[in-house]
C-alpha cells in the first residue's frame, strides 16, 4: 500500500516542474479521475530543497488507487 | 774574485757591469799582420761595449705565443684588445750583454765570434729579454690582435647562433608531432572505441552528478560492461543505455553511450538504492528524453533488466504509444506470468508469452528486425521466447520513451508500476547471438554488484 499526501491546486502547481533531488522531479497526479491532486511519500522524505519543506507538514494518508489499467489492456 | 759563472758559462765582469770572455790566444791569429785581423782592434779597444751588430732580433718569438692564447679569452668583448699588449717584449736589446767580441747572428739565431781571436760564441747563451721589458711602444702586436681577435669572435660566435639553430628544429618538430595526433587520435577516439575511455568518462560522470557507492568494484564492473559490449559489437547497436549506478537519481541519471545526452529524469515516488530504482506504482516513471522518431522501425530494440521478482503487478514498465499515429511500442514483464510486447505495433494488443517460470525479474529484450516476417521478437534472459508476426506499424510515435510506466499522447503517462529496474537500452535490432551476448554481459555486470536475479 502506497502512502501519498493530498494537494491542493495552489500547491499541485507550486511543485509542478521543481526538483526532489538531482534529476528527479515532482509528480502531483490525479487521485484517480477526480480531486485531489497527490504526491507521494518517496517525493515528501527525499526533498532536499528547503523552499518545498512545507511538504513535510502535509499528512500522508493510504492511496487506493481506482484500479489502473493493467498492461495487458493497454493498448 | 770568484768566476761567474752565465749559464755554465765562466765569465769575469768587466767595468762592474759587464763580463769578458777568457783569453785563449790563438797563436795562428797572433802571428798575422794587423790588416789581416779582422774586428781585433774593436774588440781590443771598445773592450765591453756592445758591437751594434749584435742587437739581437728576438722580435718573432714572442708574438706567436701571444696570439693564441689571447684569442680564446677574449671571446666575450672585442674591446679588450689594448689590455693584450703587456707581454710582447721585443725589442729590449740585450744592454747588459757581457759579451765581447761576440755578436748575434740573425741569420742562424745564434752567437758567433766576431773574430777569430775568440773562438767560442757558439755556447754563450742568447740573453732572455726578461730584464728591460719596455717594449710596450713598439708592440705592434695589439693591432695585429685586434682584427684577429674580432674575427676569430664572430667565427667563435656563430656556433653559438648554431646551437640556437639546434633548438629551432626541435619545435619544429613538435609542432608537426602535435599537428599529427590531432586528427589521429580524435578519429580513433570516435571511430574506435575501446570502451575503457566512455566507462571512464561515465563513471566521472556519475560521480560529477552526486553518485555514491562507486567502489573499486563497481568502476571495474563498469569498465567491464563497457568493453565487453564493445569487444562483441554491441555498441554501435545501442542508441541509448543507463547503467544505473551511483545509489541516488544524480548518479543513476546517466547514460552510458554519451553522458549528458538523454540523462534520466525521475518523476514521482523513485525508492534508489545500489539495486536500482524502484516505482511506486502510483507517480514514478523515468524520462529518457528519446523520442520514439529517434528509432527505426524495423530495425529497433529495447531491453530492461528488472531486479524485483513480482508476479502481481500490471503495470507497464517500458514504452510509448499513440493513438494518433497508431503506433505503439511497450512491455508489460509480468501480469500472472505473462509477458506482452508491441513493437511499432500498428494494431492494439500485444504479443504474448506465459510461463510459469517468469516472475518478471531478469533481462527483457524486444525487438523488430521486419516490417512482418520477423515481427516482434521476446527474449528473456537472453532466450527466444516468443515471436510475433504482427505487421509494423507504417508510423512512429512522436513521444519520448520512458520506463516505470508508459508515455502517450499529450505528454500523459500511465501504466505506472512498482518494479524495480537497473538497466535499460534502446537500440537497433539483434540477431538472437547479440542479444544473448548482450543479455549475459548485463547479467554479469549485475551479478557483480551484487543486484542480478539470475
Amino acid at each position: 500500500m502506497e502512502l501519498v499526501a493530498a494537494l491542493t491546486i495552489n500547491q499541485k502547481d507550486s511543485l509542478v516542474g521543481q526538483l526532489v533531488q538531482p534529476n528527479w522531479y515532482f509528480n502531483p497526479r490525479l487521485s484517480g479521475d477526480t480531486l485531489p491532486w497527490i504526491i507521494s511519500e518517496q517525493e515528501i522524505n527525499n526533498s532536499i530543497y528547503p523552499e518545498h519543506d512545507w511538504i513535510r507538514d502535509l499528512t500522508l494518508q493510504e492511496y487506493n488507487p481506482v484500479v489502473p489499467p493493467s498492461g495487458s489492456t493497454i493498448n | 774574485m770568484a768566476p761567474l759563472n752565465w749559464k755554465g758559462r765562466p765569465y769575469r765582469p768587466v767595468g762592474g757591469t759587464g763580463f769578458i770572455r777568457v783569453y785563449k790566444p790563438d797563436i795562428n791569429e797572433l802571428i798575422k799582420p794587423l790588416s789581416m785581423k779582422a774586428g781585433l782592434g774593436s774588440a781590443i779597444l771598445t773592450g765591453n761595449v756592445v758591437n751594434p751588430r749584435n742587437v739581437p732580433a728576438i722580435t718573432p718569438s714572442p708574438t706567436p705565443s701571444i696570439t693564441p692564447s689571447v684569442t680564446p679569452t677574449n671571446t666575450p668583448t672585442q674591446t679588450n684588445t689594448p689590455t693584450n699588449t703587456s707581454t710582447t717584449t721585443p725589442t729590449n736589446t740585450p744592454t747588459s750583454s757581457p759579451i765581447v767580441d761576440c755578436y748575434w747572428n740573425t741569420n742562424n739565431d745564434n752567437w758567433e765570434n766576431d773574430s777569430t781571436l775568440w773562438n767560442d760564441c757558439i755556447n754563450v747563451p742568447t740573453p732572455t729579454p726578461s730584464p728591460t721589458n719596455t717594449s710596450t711602444p713598439t708592440n705592434t702586436s695589439t693591432p695585429t690582435n685586434t682584427p684577429t681577435t674580432t674575427t676569430t669572435l664572430t667565427a667563435t660566435n656563430t656556433p653559438t647562433p648554431s646551437t640556437t639553430a639546434t633548438l629551432t628544429p626541435s619545435p619544429t618538430t613538435t609542432v608537426t608531432a602535435s599537428n599529427t595526433p590531432t586528427p589521429s587520435i580524435t578519429p580513433s577516439a570516435s571511430s574506435a572505441p575501446s570502451g575503457t575511455t566512455e566507462a571512464r568518462t561515465f563513471l566521472a560522470a556519475v560521480l560529477a552528478s552526486g553518485g555514491t557507492g562507486v567502489t573499486s568494484t563497481v568502476s571495474a564492473a563498469t569498465e567491464t560492461l563497457f568493453t565487453d559490449i564493445v569487444a562483441n559489437g554491441l555498441w554501435d547497436k545501442i542508441s541509448i543505455f543507463y547503467p544505473m549506478i551511483g545509489g541516488n537519481s544524480g548518479g543513476m541519471s546517466i547514460q552510458g553511450k554519451s553522458p549528458g545526452t538523454n540523462n534520466l529524469q525521475f518523476n514521482g515516488g523513485w525508492t534508489f538504492s545500489s539495486s536500482g530504482a524502484t516505482g511506486n506504482g502510483t507517480n514514478a516513471y523515468a524520462n529518457t528524453f528519446y523520442n520514439d522518431n529517434q528509432t527505426s522501425t524495423n530495425d529497433f530494440h529495447m531491453g530492461i533488466y528488472s531486479f524485483k521478482p513480482d508476479i502481481t503487478n500490471s503495470g507497464v514498465d517500458c514504452g510509448v504509444g499513440s493513438a494518433s499515429a497508431n503506433s505503439r511500442t511497450a512491455f508489460y514483464l509480468n501480469e500472472v506470468t505473462q509477458v506482452g510486447i508491441s513493437v511499432h505495433r500498428s494494431n492494439s494488443g500485444y504479443a504474448t508469452w506465459t510461463d510459469v517460470s517468469n516472475n518478471g525479474a531478469g533481462m527483457f529484450v524486444g525487438m523488430r528486425t521486419g516490417s512482418t516476417s520477423s515481427g516482434e521478437v521476446l527474449f528473456w534472459k537472453g532466450v527466444q521466447r516468443s515471436v510475433s508476426s504482427q505487421a509494423a506499424s507504417n508510423a512512429r510515435c512522436d513521444n519520448q520513451y520512458v520506463f516505470g510506466a508508459r508515455r502517450i499522447d499529450n505528454n500523459v503517462t500511465e501504466g505506472y508500476n512498482n518494479r524495480g529496474y537497473n538497466f535499460f537500452c534502446i537500440g537497433k535490432a539483434l540477431t538472437s547471438g547479440e542479444t544473448s551476448t548482450l543479455s549475459s554481459i548485463i547479467n554479469t555486470f549485475n551479478t557483480t554488484l551484487g543486484r542480478n536475479t539470475y
